[in-house]
């Protein structure tokens, strides 16, 4: 593989979408969004339909409005792990039956915590539609939570965790979400640590769940082969699940930088060094997300982008590397994540933060912004190229209460950005002056490389855990 | 497993159903999509798949070369020249071509495999002309020089720390292959070894170029929105004058059937071990994919699997298991994996896994097992073609490995068709005690860590 890309169509900020409107994309080709409807049932859950006769199949995928930032402080991991207990035993039948259950239609059931929310999913042949959706929902609906489960499933995550240490990537970026975000709920690992995993209890399982999985705080996303008969199915036995109100709390603010901070984390071993650093970034309710989006692709969103061209292509110093704002329901993260080998640590943060200070400087030109806009445009119909992936933009717009229009609107709304906006939101959102630096690598190697940018706070992979 | 993803070194993927019931039978048909398949002159295969659902066009590349055409001493070159072909030609000069694909919507990349290299690009339809021109044009004249190498050797051997050195799980995938295979270029990681990386020369890549870069070496599949009589006209004027070129006989060392039971235990710095019992498995155009495939997936494919109910879930001594067939132009590998949970030696594990081929030998798999398994295959097929570009690399795929894209379209029947007896006689063919390989990475020593994790 040439290039490691996010993907840009799991990104909480990469949502188009719309019902039935004629999108131009310019250069005279158009296209129609698929149509969807939506329903709301009596117990506030709404249901949306996506149709597609083209292959057969039905994907169900639901997103309960709560994620890892609602774990209560000492027990992060609480969301993950109630997610994971759901196929882990019904009232009427264990773990086994309920993984052979959906096996046996080839398929299984999954769940996916983030900071703001969770969406449990399933796919299955047309023909077993019906089969598979009873299940589904019975494995939502009515949960066991058994003892036993429990303590093995926390056994389980407690291991991984310490597992953890050994994907540096990934580790990188657990470490940096709690760098950055020191007390603010952003900085757990949505999977927990060895401590707060321990603590967690039955009872605090069953509260999570009886606050959080509720039809009033769910959207359920159908798609696929939907006939009349299993739409009235879903209707009527979703239709039973209770409503209930519950109050989330308010974030506390995002912790603020003044300067530069510099952490470094040592393993024994590691031949290569992983890169972080960054600021506070946006909220998805930002009215300059697209503009940003505009911004980020020219510094490091896109093969051609300014990071890219410089650290990969021209110095040769990594494989990869990105910029991104994650825009979450509160303030998300701006940053610039890549690897390089122990020996040009230093090297390539000078080099990257070289870069960051002409660009917040000098802004971006002409040329770059329509290259980006041509290259944002581009990818929008890819982004709802399957019906799961309209479904999946749709759930999400509605978690963050953003209309639809924002898919109908998408192409114009990209064209009307101007240099003096890219160039503005740079110098608001985008200064390198304030920022924190994490490096996960050896410290014999590369701990002096990065002292020379300041003092470093120096930690243990271990401690993390 | 057989025909169906591409990754930087194989192909996953997987397959049916029992009994032939009318619903398979029209699943199988479902799933079947018209293609246009011809030859130009100079031996470029086109396949054109017009789709009008989106106003985009996926469009792919691949070339009938990878790792297997290299030798010792230069190993990883198929995949450092994939990287060079982004560096432009005379027309398309250096850097002007992401910046042009950019400008234009497109987005781009490549991968290269034991057998073959293969460059895509997605786009909105009203840009095939432009993408064509660049296309037709870097498969002939490209501009190789001394100066494009330094920086991008770096960058490679950057994706080979991250892939390999840095990441215990792609220590075991190396030493999988260089265990089973003694003598066939499956042995050496797609990627190269590190010391080959740093000595490829200028004149080695030029060679490369000249031998397997040519139109009659090339498949090149187009999809989606477009009008056939129009585009036939267009690769005529784009690629009609470039040359045929004859490739050079190639011999491969065959790979001499294993005598007895191999052993390689790695040791890094890692938290807890990774095992893995390999295999030499068939070639993907051997009947014998189908059953091994299906034999895969009753092992290890998901939480009701043989391996994840046992190993995770009842002993709790892992945190995950996989058991796949990787097979390629030639005979490939089947391999079991377990990831261990910290604190339990990976000595615990293996008469496990060797009991559980032991049964797959002696005993037939049941056929609601058999049944699940062709299930999952057929869901796996459906998954792979919701996209314009999941067709593309499908209809590529297939044409370079079995030199007919139609394969695919049959898969579902035969596996289909596969029976337990089947499943039985592959395992006790290819799963013998004498043809297995142990694989380990181990832990240099007990972390602090790791204590009192264990039940």
């Amino acid at each position: 593989m040439r290039v490691l890309v996010k993907n840009f169509f799991l990104l909480g900020g990469f949502l188009l979408l719309s019902a039935c409107a004629s999108v131009n994309l310019g250069g005279g080709s158009s296209f129609e969004l698929r149509d969807y409807k939506e329903v709301t049932l009596e117990n506030g859950l709404r249901v949306l339909y996506v149709s597609d006769d083209s292959l057969p199949y039905v994907s169900f995928r639901m997103l309960i409005g709560s994620g890892s930032a609602t774990d209560p402080a000492t027990q992060a991991g609480l969301a993950s792990l109630t997610s994971d207990l759901l196929s882990k035993g019904t009232r009427e039948m264990n773990a086994i039956q309920i993984s052979e259950a959906f096996g046996q239609y080839g398929t299984e059931f999954g769940s996916m915590v983030s900071e703001d929310f969770t969406v449990l999913s399933t796919t299955a042949l047309s023909f077993h539609a019906p089969e598979v959706f009873k299940l589904y929902s019975k494995v939502i609906l009515k949960p066991g939570f058994d003892k036993k489960e429990i303590r093995d499933l926390k056994n389980q995550y407690i291991a991984q965790s310490i597992k953890r240490i050994d994907s540096p990537g990934y580790f990188a970026n657990v470490a940096w979400q709690n760098y950055l975000f020191e007390n603010h709920p952003y900085a757990k690992p949505s999977t927990g640590t060895k401590k707060s995993i321990s603590s967690i209890r039955k009872k605090d399982v069953n509260k999570f769940y009886a606050r959080n999985y509720r039809p009033n705080n769910s959207i359920l996303a159908v798609v696929g082969k939907i006939d009349q008969s299993l739409k009235k199915e879903i209707e009527a036995n979703m239709g039973q699940w209770k409503s209930f109100d519950s109050k989330k709390s308010n974030f506390s603010a995002f912790p603020s930088i003044e300067g530069r901070k510099l952490r470094f984390i040592h393993k024994n071993g590691l031949v290569q060094a992983q890169i972080r650093l960054g600021t506070k970034g946006i909220k998805r309710s930002n009215e300059d997300f697209l503009t940003l989006r505009v911004a980020n692709t020219i510094l490091g969103g896109a093969f051609s982008s300014r990071l890219v061209n410089k650290i990969r292509a021209q110095l040769g110093l990594t494989y990869s590397i990105y910029s991104s704002f994650d825009a979450r329901e509160d303030f998300g993260p701006f940053e610039v994540s890549t690897f390089t080998k122990s020996q040009t640590v230093g090297k390539t943060l000078e080099e990257i933060l070289k870069l960051l200070e002409k660009f917040h400087q000098e802004g971006v030109s002409e040329k770059e912004i329509s290259s980006a806009k041509a290259y944002l445009k581009g990818l929008f119909p890819r982004s709802i190229e399957t019906p799961e992936r309209l479904a999946y933009n749709l759930l999400v717009l509605r978690y963050y209460g953003i209309s639809d229009d924002y898919l109908n609107d998408y192409i114009s709304n990209i064209d009307k950005i101007d240099v003096a906006d890219v160039n503005r939101v740079i110098k608001k959102y985008m200064n390198p002056k304030n920022m924190k630096i994490l490096v996960y690598g050896d410290k014999k190697a590369s701990l002096k490389q990065v002292q020379a940018l300041g003092p470093v706070e120096i930690k243990e992979a271990g401690d993390l855990l | 497993m057989k025909k169906l993803y591409v990754g930087l070194l194989m192909v996953f993927a997987f397959c049916s159903a029992h009994a032939e019931t009318p619903l398979q039978t029209k699943l199988s048909s479902q799933i079947r999509i018209p293609v246009e398949k011809y030859k130009l002159d100079n031996g470029l295969t086109v396949l054109l798949h017009e789709d009008h659902s989106l106003p985009i066009i996926s469009y792919h590349t691949w070339f009938r070369v990878g790792s297997r055409h290299e030798r010792p001493g230069i190993t990883g070159i198929a995949h450092m020249f994939e990287h060079l072909m982004f560096k432009g030609t005379k027309k398309y000069p250096n850097k002007k071509f992401d910046e042009l694909l950019q400008a234009n919507g497109a987005t781009n990349n490549a991968f290269t495999s034991h057998d073959y290299t293969g460059y895509y690009e997605n786009f909105p339809s009203d840009k095939l002309e432009l993408i064509m021109d660049i296309e037709s044009d870097r498969m002939v004249n490209l501009d190789l020089n001394e100066e494009m190498l330094g920086a991008e050797r770096e960058v490679v051997k950057e994706e080979r720390r991250m892939r390999v050195d840095n990441r215990p799980g792609g220590v075991l995938y190396e030493n999988i292959y260089r265990t089973v295979f003694r003598v066939h270029p499956y042995r050496w990681p797609v990627i190269g070894w590190m010391k080959d990386i740093s000595s490829y020369k200028l004149e080695d890549f030029k060679q490369w170029y000249k031998t397997y870069y040519a139109p009659s070496n090339a498949v090149l599949v187009i999809a989606g929105d477009f009008n056939t009589s129009n585009v036939k006209k267009m690769i005529q004027k784009y690629y009609g004058p470039l040359k045929a070129q004859p490739l050079p006989e190639q011999k491969y060392a065959s790979e001499p059937v294993q005598s007895g039971f191999r052993q390689q235990v790695v040791t890094k710095d890692v938290q807890a071990p990774l095992v893995s019992l390999a295999y030499r498995g068939p070639a993907a155009s051997d009947k014998d994919t189908y059953a091994l495939d299906l034999l895969g997936r009753i092992l290890g494919s998901g939480t009701s699997s043989r391996l994840y109910t046992r190993l995770v879930y009842r002993n709790k001594k892992a945190t995950s298991v996989g058991a796949y067939n990787a097979s390629g132009k030639d005979p490939g590998v089947f391999q079991v994996r377990v990831s261990l949970k910290p604190g339990v030696p990976e000595s615990q594990i293996q008469q496990a896994l060797l009991g559980e081929i032991y049964k797959m030998r002696s005993t037939r798999v049941s056929e609601q097992e058999l049944q699940k398994a062709k299930n999952q295959t057929m869901l796996s097929y459906v998954s792979s073609m919701k996209t314009v570009d999941g067709k593309a690399n499908i209809l590529a795929l297939n044409e370079i490995l079995f030199g007919d894209y139609s394969e695919f379209f049959k898969d579902l029947d035969r596996y289909n068709q596969v029976t337990a007896i089947d499943i039985q006689e592959v395992a006790k063919k290819y799963l013998t005690p004498k043809q297995a390989s142990w694989v380990v990475v181990k832990p240099r020593n007990v972390s602090a860590n790791t204590q009192g994790v264990q039940q």
